[in-house]
């Protein structure tokens, strides 16, 4: 079928010293893709990390033989590369490896800086059509026509030639109705909230933006005049068509082409393909392809009772002026505790993390309730590891190394965090963990998540970075902040033309920070962090009293012996890390 | 610099979704908001008030309820000058979990204190007293009375009962007890280098941080 490459294979052999926190490949979306090329498509052979769980034998199977393999694996990471090949043998050679791969990703979870997942799979099948995900009606005629090419006799005929539009900073608009009919197509008007709005009548009356949230809210960028911009749409015509031509031929752009791919997520995905661009780039369509039953076996399951309950109470709280989220135990909600109480019940050791509610709504807004679950599974397996377990060492770590990162680019601003004793988590938390999704106005949330798919945590990092510095980055700014709560509070209440895509689309394209400097950065702190924690663990047994904002709790703390135990401790430290508090 | 006498530092912590950040915008900026988004990390307001012609700045750090975030937001504990411990009068889970929350305190903030002969000020409130209760009130009182709270209260953060005279009290206290300790003469409790728990201090106030 396809070919399979391991790109970056440096990375491969580098490995983290905490355990799921710091893995450098996001393997397991590449070990899933290979195994279907190679034709293996039976569900034992799910590409998961972390599975555990008895609900699905073949699923819990499956990580048991991964975790038996994990002390021969070592030895083979350092696979250069994996030739090109069609033939049936090749393919199960790639399968092997595949599960060896996928092994590595369970022993230290996989790469949260190198976003290139390999695809291997035969799409033909250009727009949802089932679960009302993307239809051929939403679309622009342009893309429908070259939708009706695409799929035509004539596949790949589309005219999507490699020319480029250079334009990154206009804003993508949406030219279709996906999920809901607010907005016309065809003459680009806004129609109000339709009868099943929220029951609410002081916001029934308000009208919607063109991403389904009420004009009034903070988020909301109002009611633009975008869609009667006929270059515009004429950009996104062509956009739209330039997607579906790379869903078709998704392997090309994944192996070959994915500089192109990059640029394209960075121009922003066209609001009608999004949803499937970001299914693709998280590579859930094809963990959802090989485990069909999946989300229909965990959605019938009752989960933890004292869980849902966490979950339920969230569940009112999530994009309150969004019309999806809008009304009590309407079918967003509804489609937002499925998938949670699915994540809870594939994922016991993680459980329901609040940060991951907004995500979940953020995926809803865009796909089906589980394609979601698909991609938030990979968000938090593959570019994210350890951001929602208990304890929240990964997000503490990537605090440490935003601090870092500061200190290299604005050593003024670095110096006033010191000088107040300012610690990253306190600034940083909800950037994160909700990847910005609360902060930036809602556009801009919808660009950054098409560079975060496309390139992982990174994207994350930078917008972070050129937002403090817009904020403190001027010296009469630093003056005015007398104390920490003035610069908490700057940091948490950032001027809303900072948080546009005009403002920080371009400044995140162009910012030199690479995913080596973050794999860097990540070996640098975590070695830090674990010293810290040797040190205050000595400290405590001295004193019985803990010291610095990154000692979380007695129990969360490693202990040195077993710190210094090196690789062969691996999986119970990781283990003493994420599964047992 | 602004003009104040003694800068407090509040922490509230409590249960997800007992209503701590309700609590806060109600009494920082005056509006309850109808759908509030849970709280992930850390989130700070300030507010002053006068305090028998004294100005005092409180600043309430509103942390996220869920167990896990305790892991961050733990260590804040033991620089404030007072926590309030919030539950839920209509959820009586949220009640139960309070032996918990009491225990993260004296690990957290109660040893580092006690070396000092200084305690922080323990506030427990049961928010939303406004709905039917599932907590009756002398159980509470019963809790807080047992487990060393200095102040016990039901508040309403929907219909404003008794959220400015929690603050309100609780600034009378720190005040207080401060000219106690002072003799009147220290001011800022809290200076800029002093915001979290590994600066140096400024006072009695948080000598226990070091």
């Amino acid at each position: 079928m396809e070919s399979y490459q391991i790109r970056n294979d440096r990375a491969m052999t580098q490995r983290s010293s905490r355990g799921n926190i710091g893995p450098w490949r996001a393997v397991a979306a590449e070990a899933a893709a290979t195994a279907a090329a190679s034709g293996r498509t039976s569900s034992k052979s799910i590409g998961m990390a972390n599975g555990g769980n008895t609900l699905d034998s073949n699923y819990s199977d499956e990580s048991r033989l991964s975790g038996k393999n994990n002390s021969t694996l070592s030895s083979k990471i350092a696979i250069k590369s994996i030739p090109s090949s069609t033939s049936p043998q090749s393919a199960a050679v790639i399968s092997t490896i595949s599960n060896q791969k996928r092994s590595i990703t369970n022993l230290s979870s996989s790469s949260m800086y190198h976003h290139h997942h390999d695809h291997h799979y035969s799409y033909n099948n250009t727009g949802y059509s089932t679960n009302g995900s993307i239809s051929k009606s939403s679309m622009t005629a342009a893309a429908a026509a070259a939708l009706e090419k695409s799929t035509g006799t004539n596949n790949g005929a589309v005219d999507t030639s490699d020319e480029e539009d250079d334009d990154y900073s206009s804003p993508v608009r949406r030219t279709s109705n996906y999920k809901n009919n607010l907005i016309s197509a065809s003459n680009g008007s806004k129609s109000k909230v339709n009868d099943e709005g929220p029951s609410s009548s002081s916001i029934s009356a308000t009208k919607l933006d063109r991403f389904g949230f009420y004009i009034n809210d903070p988020q909301s960028k109002g009611l633009s005049d975008d869609m009667n911009n006929l270059s515009l749409i004429e950009i996104t015509r062509k956009r739209e068509s330039k997607w579906l031509h790379m869903f078709s031929h998704w392997d090309e752009y994944i192996h070959k082409k994915w500089k192109k791919l990059r640029t394209r997520c960075r121009k922003g995905i066209p609001d009608s393909v999004r949803g499937k661009a970001w299914f693709y780039l998280c590579a859930g369509h094809k963990q959802k392809q090989r485990n069909p039953e999946l989300f229909a076996k965990l959605d019938g399951q009752p989960g933890d009772e004292k869980i849902n309950d966490e979950i339920r109470k969230d569940l009112n709280r999530q994009f309150p002026s969004h019309e999806m989220f809008a009304q009590e135990n309407g079918s967003g909600q509804e489609d937002l505790y499925r998938i949670l109480k699915a994540f809870s019940v594939i994922k016991p050791d993680i459980g329901y993390c609040q940060g991951q509610a907004p995500l979940a709504s953020v995926l809803l807004m865009q796909m089906p309730a589980e394609d979601a679950f698909w991609c938030l599974l990979q968000i938090c397996d593959h570019y994210v590891p350890g951001y929602f377990s208990p304890g929240l060492e990964a997000i503490q770590l990537h605090g440490q190394m935003l601090s870092s990162f500061v200190k290299k680019f604005h050593p003024q601003i670095y110096k006033l965090f010191k000088k107040q004793s300012i610690d990253p988590v306190l600034y940083m938390t909800e950037w994160f963990m909700c990847f910005f999704s609360r902060t930036l106005s809602w556009p801009c949330v919808l660009r950054v998540w098409d560079m975060f798919f496309c390139e992982g945590i990174v994207v994350i990092f930078k917008v972070a970075l050129i937002l403090i510095s817009s904020v403190l980055g001027r010296h009469e700014d630093r003056v005015k902040c007398v104390s920490a709560y003035e610069t908490l509070f700057a940091l948490k209440n950032i001027p809303s033309k900072y948080l546009t895509e005009e403002f920080l689309i371009e400044r995140v394209i162009n910012m030199d920070l690479s995913e080596k400097d973050l794999q860097k950065e990540h070996k640098e702190q975590s070695l830090k962090r674990k010293k810290e924690k040797e040190r205050s663990t000595q400290q405590r047994s001295k004193s019985n009293l803990t010291k610095g904002p990154s000692v979380s709790s007695g129990t969360s703390i490693l202990s040195p012996s077993s710190a210094n135990k090196g690789s062969i401790s691996r999986k119970s430290r990781s283990k003493s890390d994420f599964d047992s508090r | 610099m602004e003009d104040y006498k003694y800068l407090f530092k509040i922490v509230l912590i409590g249960n997800a979704g007992v209503g701590k950040t309700c609590l806060v915008r109600r009494f920082a900026q005056g509006v309850f908001p109808n759908v509030q988004g849970a709280t992930i990390g850390v989130d700070f307001m300030i507010k002053s008030l006068m305090v028998n012609d004294v100005k005092v700045k409180l600043q309430i750090w509103d942390t996220a309820g869920q167990e896990r975030f305790r892991s961050i937001t733990q260590s804040y504990y033991r620089s404030a000058h007072c926590l309030i411990l919030v539950y839920d009068v209509f959820s009586q889970c949220s009640f139960d979990s309070l032996p918990q929350w009491c225990r993260d305190i004296d690990q957290y903030a109660g040893a580092a204190i006690a070396g000092n002969g200084r305690n922080v000020l323990k506030v427990l409130v049961g928010n939303k007293c406004d709905k039917d209760r599932e907590v009756p009130l002398h159980i509470a009182e019963q809790f807080a009375h047992n487990n060393n709270f200095d102040l016990f209260m039901e508040t309403s953060a929907l219909e404003a009962e008794n959220v400015e005279k929690l603050f309100r009290e609780i600034a009378e206290i720190l005040v207080s007890r401060n000219q106690e300790s002072n003799g009147g003469t220290m001011s800022r409790s809290i200076t800029s280098n002093s915001f979290n728990q590994s600066s140096k201090p400024s006072n009695c106030f948080n000598c226990f941080s070091n």
